[in-house]
């Protein structure tokens, strides 16, 4: 029988993470035969468990927990894929966040000046410890060096990916690195010291800098891991602890715990960021039910919008934008949210060449990023851009790209000025967001969207109902459809709720799959869905018309 | 389980990192029940003059406290326990799992009775909660 993905199993908690030390070497073999050796297992490193006192560690000589030479042999021979997580934060799985007793010396504090613990899902209370203590980052100096000498002597090939680890308060988003004990405040000394800074009367200032200084030391660990442990590094990435806040560790030691549709709140939040999530820290009566059916049918790596199998998550709008809330005052997070709820992700950083239609806000547009948007509209692509705020020298650029490439503009005055080009399959809409009639944003996002050639089916759902949609390519026998999209609905609640989406001449309902507590009746154009209190169902429609 | 009510005293510096002088601010607000909705709560403090409800924060102590008895008798509850967060690290610190991190809302801080509780219909609160 192959594992379970979810289970109340400390060894493997959730999104296929190995959690080695949870329980006896004796019993590694037993729990690695059971692998489904098509999935990769991720397998964070506990590096303060390997240590045997300053600058010694120790890899299964004194103790066969630590025997990670063992562990290789066993994942080699039963063929099962496997890559290393390495945390680069205080990590909420892990006693002491993770560092070794010797260099936990001082507890973080957090926003609230509330020092950081987690609960896990044995009840444990893991407090996390300030990567701001000199002795920390001596340690993981020590470790990595230790850890890569170590793994050339074994047969390993996996590569190592660091890991950043947050948690999420009344929708703000934290990293574990953060921290405001005085090992912090020691250490902003010494770095305003070596800035021959004497002097901060400036609060707004002050604060600036040691956002600046919490950077230079999160850079620091990942640079330091990257360098030493070379060709072994794949990377790093950012996990977001579901459970993990302060305010959580509260709520779910009260009796009533954190419910439900607390969970599928942060999940969904989680998934429109594109962040990966960990459910590692849940309790299995905490996940048991329909939060452990979303979790196994969407969430195996921690991000949903992964390609799994042949489903990918069917995102419509990349939205780019240094903060959300950029967004907020044109309507458009509001809109997408009635209209086309979870088909859209936000972007702070990285610019994805996907064929969703991009929005981009012009605070997002430093000259790189500038480049490949219009890249992007010259590959075929379609752009929003607000230009609302918009670096004069790129605002002149754009009017020099315009004409270079012999764009016949489309001035358009709707709510605010807009100018619309076309370049082949390409579409560039410049509006100014400036000018948008805020209490009727719905008129022109709606009118935006169908100048760009944005159709979908149209869903009416109640806010508590999550829905998640996926496409693939279509297979031999559904040749007459462009790809084929599956949503999956969700409802938990305590109450009955319906579902009714329109199919608009466009998509043709295909079949639905797995109903459990709910039903599908299909109408011409319109499908009616019930779902009962944790009821959940998956359909499948064939997407017959070119979207653009 | 009784309300708790976690405080810290500090001064705030706002999104432009502009400063206030210290002051009593609620943290968190929690009975067996759940968290109370901060909605609630910040119509609660407005009867506390000098006090900034959308914040939730108090110039004194003693203010701090005639807010926590007005959220005791709103919620039916006849005590409510003040911790203030440096009582609540202390706390986190001596905790190693759910079990010894509850006794923090038992032992710790002062616990403050409410003048005329249980006057009101019970039973018409959860929706306070969440």
């Amino acid at each position: 029988m192959k594992e379970a993905l979810l289970s109340d199993d400390p060894v493997l908690p959730g999104e296929q993470w190995f959690c080695y030390w949870k329980t006896s070497a004796a019993l590694w073999e037993s729990r690695i035969r059971t692998l489904d050796t098509s999935k990769e297992i991720s397998i964070p490193i506990y590096w303060g468990f390997h240590s045997e006192g300053p600058d010694k560690w120790d890899y299964g000589h004194y103790l066969a927990e630590r025997d990670l030479a063992r562990l290789i042999e066993l994942l080699v021979q039963y063929r099962v894929k496997y890559r290393w997580l390495f945390p680069l934060t205080p990590c909420p799985l892990m006693p002491n966040g993770g560092i070794p007793v010797s260099a936990a010396r001082t507890l973080s504090v957090g926003p609230k000046g509330i020092h950081l613990s987690s609960l896990n899902a044995q009840n444990s209370l893991h407090k996390m410890y300030s990567y701001f203590e000199p002795k920390v980052f001596s340690a993981f100096n020590s470790f990595l060096k230790s850890f890569k000498e170590f793994l050339k002597t074994t047969e390993n090939k996996a590569k190592i990916v660091g890991q950043q680890y947050s948690f999420t308060e009344d929708g703000m988003l934290t990293s574990f690195l953060y921290d405001q004990s005085i090992a912090f405040e020691q250490g902003f000394g010494r770095y305003l010291k070596n800035h021959e800074i004497e002097e901060l009367n400036d609060p707004a200032e002050e604060l600036r800098l040691k956002n600046e200084f919490l950077k230079e030391v999160g850079d620091l660990f990942i640079q330091t891991a990257q360098t030493e442990l070379d060709s072994l590094w794949g990377g790093e990435e950012e996990v977001s602890f579901l459970g993990a806040s302060p305010k959580e560790s509260i709520q779910r030691s009260l009796p009533s715990g954190k419910t439900s549709i607390g969970y599928f709140i942060d999940l969904f939040e989680h998934y429109l960021f594109a962040r990966k999530v960990s459910s590692t820290l849940l309790r299995s009566e905490e996940k048991k039910g329909l939060l452990e059916t979303v979790l196994n049918e969407n969430f195996r790596t921690g991000n949903a919008w992964d390609k799994d199998d042949e489903w990918e998550g069917l995102c419509l709008f990349e939205l780019y934008s240094p903060k959300p809330q950029d967004f907020f005052g044109q309507g458009l997070h509001q809109y997408l949210s009635s209209q086309f709820r979870w088909l859209y992700r936000f972007h702070n950083d990285d610019f994805k060449d996907t064929d969703s239609l991009k929005i981009v806000h012009s605070k997002y547009l430093d000259r790189e990023h500038f480049t490949q948007v219009l890249k992007s509209f010259l590959l075929g692509k379609r752009v929003v851009i607000d230009k609302n705020g918009l670096d004069p020298e790129l605002e002149k650029r754009l009017g020099i790209f315009y004409a270079e490439n012999n764009l016949k503009l489309e001035p358009v005055r709707f709510q605010t000025q807009m100018t619309f080009t076309q370049l082949g399959d390409g579409k560039l809409l410049v509006y100014d967001g400036q000018g948008l009639n805020k209490d009727n944003y719905q008129v022109f996002w709606k009118k935006i969207f169908e100048v760009m050639g944005v159709t979908h089916l149209h869903t009416e759902l109640s806010d508590d109902v999550f829905s998640l949609w996926k496409r693939r390519e279509c297979s031999t026998d559904e040749l007459n459809y462009l790809d084929v999209r599956r949503v999956s609905f969700y409802n938990p609640t305590s109450y009955k709720k319906n579902v009714k989406l329109q199919t608009q001449n466009k998509f043709a309902f295909m079949r639905m799959i797995d109903p459990q507590k709910a039903t599908a009746k299909s109408f011409a154009q319109v499908i009616d869905v019930e779902l009962l209190p944790q009821g959940r169902i998956s359909l499948d429609f064939g997407h017959f018309e070119e979207m653009r | 389980m009784n309300l708790t009510l976690i405080y810290h005293f500090q001064s705030f510096q706002n999104e432009e990192g502009e400063f206030s002088p210290a002051r009593y601010k609620v943290i968190y607000c929690f009975a067996g029940a759940g968290f109370l909705e901060t909605q609630t709560l910040q119509k609660l403090a407005l009867e506390i003059p000098e006090a900034d409800p959308t914040e939730l924060t108090f110039v004194t102590l003693d203010d701090l406290k005639r807010f926590a008895l007005l959220v005791a008798e709103e919620f039916e509850e006849d005590e409510v326990r003040l911790i203030s967060v440096q009582d609540f690290n202390i706390g986190i610190d001596g905790a190693k799992d759910i079990s010894s991190f509850r006794q923090i809302f038992l032992g710790f801080g002062e616990v403050i009775r409410a003048q005329g509780a249980s006057k009101k219909r019970k039973g018409i609160l959860s929706r306070f909660f969440y």
